[in-house]
């Protein structure tokens, strides 16, 4: 229905391979080439002089035609490489999202059990519940959120040399935060909770669902997933404009989170909603919830950047979230939410939700008990369940090819829908786009479903330097959809060639997958011997292949990979001791690191992420110390829970070893860090 | 032991029958396996959904992976050996299969030898000045055989020059960056 142009700027010379997009302008895909013969079957030359000037042109056209060939089958060397790189990142990161739901899981499972082990429900409850403890009344809460995290409850030093903010917060503070933070500059915890404060206040006004009109200002943008990279928006302001009354934006979720600068968007993007509140929208994105935040990364950039004043910014963070509105409308036509659709989809039904109830909507409160005994998803009524469904549905679905609507395992959350549920849904409301988020694209935007679906996604290099371009798109009245796409670029660094950026790309992938390789060297030993028993230290490429697929869980195309990842001996079988050639486990806590110390500290450095979240969770006050006695509840229960039991009595001499003030408290993050994987040949500095 | 009647109503022996292994047959089917894994996980890096199928504008790309070098007409017989005229769009992995494993077993469209390609460039090369300037190159490729279009043009110079370009390309160096060095 929407015809497109697309234009793509200031991003280094890059490899466009065949797309489905076509760009308007252009024609279609080239016809396929004339079915000629170049040349009879054998051609040898040189030709015998006396035939050469009959054959001369024949001669030539082979001659093209061979290095023509050559070329084409470079290139699609390098473009296989290049998607066998972007296949490592997607698994990797599902694999990633699927631990963390298969841990979720796990939760829920062991609320049912919890009279059996009131260990295990302590722990799991904790988790769950962080620091949604504000019960009372409405009015209760209002009163006790000012009073514990308002700004008036910090003082700002006389030291401090960066920007200040006061109320009203107007256009000329807007922009000169801008210039402060490319500078760098830190902004005092008083203004980030005065900034946040006043989000919430006007947050709490809004619907559910946004109302977005062109009527006024003839066009709105439509940013996707940011996760933290601030540059990106810098450079989309710079080609796009800043918001304001004329050029409304709408910031379609997954904000914060797994980049650097989660904080510093966040704040940035609600001051243009504070001085604009009519012409910036929010909608709500997966990732903005605590539980999430409590993995990806920006429970602990704020803890970084705030230290003691941290858990008043998450408190009030994970009460923003609540009131987000979840999705926006344009015109009455174009639905905007951040993941999705799914067959239940209603917007009457959603208007009538009291979002707030759902501080993360992975487990909204109504599901966590007030103590720690019962809980009562069993007693949930099948309206609550669709209601939870409603909300869940439009962050964390994701479109798929095939018709249908079925539950989105990858994610643990949400679904997949077909293009029958976008054709059924848009007719039930007499829309004519959906436009969502929340997955990577290489072109930083992507349509299905015939063009009734657009993918925007707005962090570019999202998996390494040169993955990914970004994209934004922006709507004016009456016009086709114009779509821009970028890529953030250091300008000190000179553009890459194509085959550079290939090399680039996939070296950090490979790094990632050795890294896997490294961190699971005693299980993977373990099946090369039992392939090879009498130790001539070759596996044949299946017996190789398949192991490195079972014991990791990654189905990836190892044979298109293995020639960057392990040796290969003359008569094709894999050394397989190479594939633990380059990087190393090494844990500063073990000078002595024996076979079972190894299984250990390996199985912890899987489980980095996983315990990381754990630890942080049950750390209520943030201070980033646990008792010695929760750090072995944790251990085990996520040992026994995760497949991969640790050994109790380890754990514990571990843990001594590395309660070094021996006052019964251990500082996790120290713990953690103490895991890394090295190069090979560097040495980690000597601890104990 | 109890004797068992075959159809032929002749009863087998036993005792002294001895069962051969034929080891050539089952050095076949093992390198036929991982032919066919061979082929699966390098269709798989673009079957997109995970259905089996892949859109059939990525088949030169796949096939060339696999370390062949087909012409441009050489690929589009192949594309209508394995399409599927109800559905032209996309190739099926057991099509797929079925025509690649033969492809592969009689070791078809392996290309000219390092060698014919030095000699290529030099029938380019009619006055045997070591190099081809872009001009040149720019009249050959995009306009004979099976012309590039400006894409691959801008690509292919970018192997074929230096950095600090001076337009023209001594192609003996570049050889070995055509040439691919690894062994699938």
């Amino acid at each position: 229905m929407f015809s497109e142009r697309w234009i793509c700027c200031c991003c280094p010379k890059t490899h466009k391979p065949h797309r489905s997009i076509v760009p308007l302008e252009q024609p279609q895909p080239p016809p396929p080439p004339p079915k000629q013969r170049p040349q009879p079957e054998r051609q040898s030359y040189p030709v015998p002089k006396s035939k050469r000037r009959d054959k001369k042109s024949d001669v030539t056209l082979a001659a093209v035609v061979i290095i023509q060939s050559w070329f084409r089958r470079k290139q699609a060397r390098f473009e296989i490489r290049r998607k066998a790189a972007w296949t490592i990142y997607q698994n990797i990161e599902y694999a990633g999202e699927q631990d963390q739901l298969k841990l979720y899981n796990f939760f829920l499972d062991l609320m049912q059990a919890v009279t059996k082990n009131p260990r295990d429900a302590l722990v799991v409850a904790k988790v769950l519940r962080r620091t949604s403890s504000l019960t009372g009344s409405a009015l209760a809460e209002e009163i006790e959120l000012v009073q514990t995290t308002g700004p008036d409850t910090v003082y700002v030093e006389s030291s401090y040399k960066g920007p200040h903010i006061q109320l009203p917060i107007n256009k000329e503070q807007f922009e000169s935060l801008i210039l402060a933070l490319q500078r760098g500059e830190f902004l005092h915890v008083r203004y980030v909770l005065l900034i946040l404060h006043e989000v919430r206040r006007i947050l709490k006004r809004l619907p559910n669902v946004n109302v977005v009109s062109t009527h006024q200002s003839k066009c709105v943008t439509v940013v996707g997933d940011l996760h933290g990279n601030l540059s990106d928006l810098m450079l989309i302001f710079h080609k796009n404009g800043l918001p304001s009354n004329e050029n409304p934006y709408i910031f379609n979720g997954d904000i914060v989170d797994r980049g650097t600068h989660s904080l510093e968007l966040f704040i940035l993007i609600s001051v243009a909603f504070v001085v604009y509140p009519n012409n910036v929208y929010f909608n709500r994105g997966n990732h903005e919830d605590h539980v999430l935040n409590l993995r990806y990364g920006f429970m602990k950039e704020i803890i970084r950047k705030y230290k003691s004043q941290a858990t008043k910014l998450l408190l009030l963070f994970e009460n923003i979230y609540s009131w987000l509105p979840v999705a926006s409308l344009i015109d009455d036509h174009i639905f905007v939410a951040h993941g999705g659709i799914s067959d239940i989809t209603d917007l009457n039904k959603i208007n009538q939700i009291k979002r707030n109830k759902y501080v993360s909507i992975l487990s909204p409160s109504f599901i966590i008990p007030d103590n720690d005994e019962q809980y009562q998803i069993d007693g949930l009524s099948n309206e609550q369940l669709l209601e939870w469904r409603q909300m869940l549905d439009l962050l964390w679905s994701d479109p798929k090819q095939t018709n249908g609507c079925e539950a989105n395992t990858y994610r643990g959350g949400g679904c997949y829908w077909g293009p029958d549920i976008t054709k059924k849904i848009l007719e039930k409301h007499n829309w004519s786009l959906l436009i969502r988020s929340h997955e990577c694209k290489e072109e930083g935007f992507d349509y299905c479903h015939d063009k009734k679906v657009l993918t925007i996604f707005s962090a570019s290099n999202y998996y390494a330097a040169g993955s990914n371009r970004g994209a934004y798109v922006k709507i004016a009245t009456n016009q086709p959809l114009s779509i821009v796409q970028f890529m953030a670029t250091k300008t000190t660094v000179k553009p890459l060639t194509l085959w550079e950026r290939v090399s680039f790309v996939e070296e950090q992938a490979l790094r990632n997958l050795m890294e896997k390789f490294s961190s699971n060297k005693s299980r993977l030993m373990k099946e090369f011997l039992i392939k090879d028993p009498s130790k001539t230290g070759r596996l044949s490429l299946n017996d190789w292949c398949d192991i490195v697929t079972n014991v990791l869980d990654l189905h990836l195309p190892w044979r298109t990979l293995k020639s960057r990842l392990v040796d290969i001996d003359l008569d094709g079988s894999v050394l397989y001791e190479s594939t633990f050639r380059s990087q190393e486990l090494q844990c500063a806590y073990n000078s002595k690191l024996t076979h079972r110390r190894e299984s250990l500290c390996q199985a912890i450095y899987r489980n980095k992420d996983l315990l990381e979240t754990v630890f942080r969770a049950i750390d209520q006050d943030n201070s980033g110390v646990i008792s010695m006695k929760e750090f072995t509840d944790v251990c085990s229960f996520l040992g026994d829970h995760n497949g991969s039991p640790f050994d109790e009595k380890q754990i514990m001499d571990l843990a001594t070893s590395i309660d070094l003030d021996k006052n019964g408290v251990i500082d996790f993050n120290e713990f953690l860090e103490a895991f890394r994987i090295v190069d090979s040949g560097d040495r980690v500095g000597e601890r104990i | 032991m109890a004797a068992t009647t075959d159809e032929a109503g002749v009863v087998p022996d036993p005792v002294n029958r001895v069962t051969l292994r034929d080891p050539i047959r089952e050095s076949e089917e093992r390198a036929n396996q991982a032919r066919i894994k061979r082929l699966t996980e390098a269709f798989n890096v673009f079957d997109q959904e995970s259905n089996n199928t892949i859109p059939s504008t990525e088949l030169g790309t796949v096939v060339r992976s696999l370390g062949l070098v087909p012409t441009e007409g050489e690929l589009q017989d192949i594309l209508s050996e394995m399409s599927d005229d109800s559905n032209p769009e996309s190739i099926h992995l057991e099509r797929f299969l079925n025509v690649m494993n033969v492809i592969l077993k009689d070791r078809r469209y392996q290309g000219e030898p390092e060698s014919k390609i030095l000699r290529a460039f030099q029938v380019l090369d009619a006055e045997n000045n070591g190099f081809i300037t872009e001009e040149e190159f720019r009249n050959y490729l995009c306009k004979e055989g099976e012309p590039f279009n400006d894409e691959e043009f801008q690509d292919f110079m970018t192997i074929a020059l230096d950095d600090e370009s001076d337009r023209i390309c001594t192609y003996k160096d570049f050889i070995q960056n055509l040439v691919v060095e690894d062994n699938d």
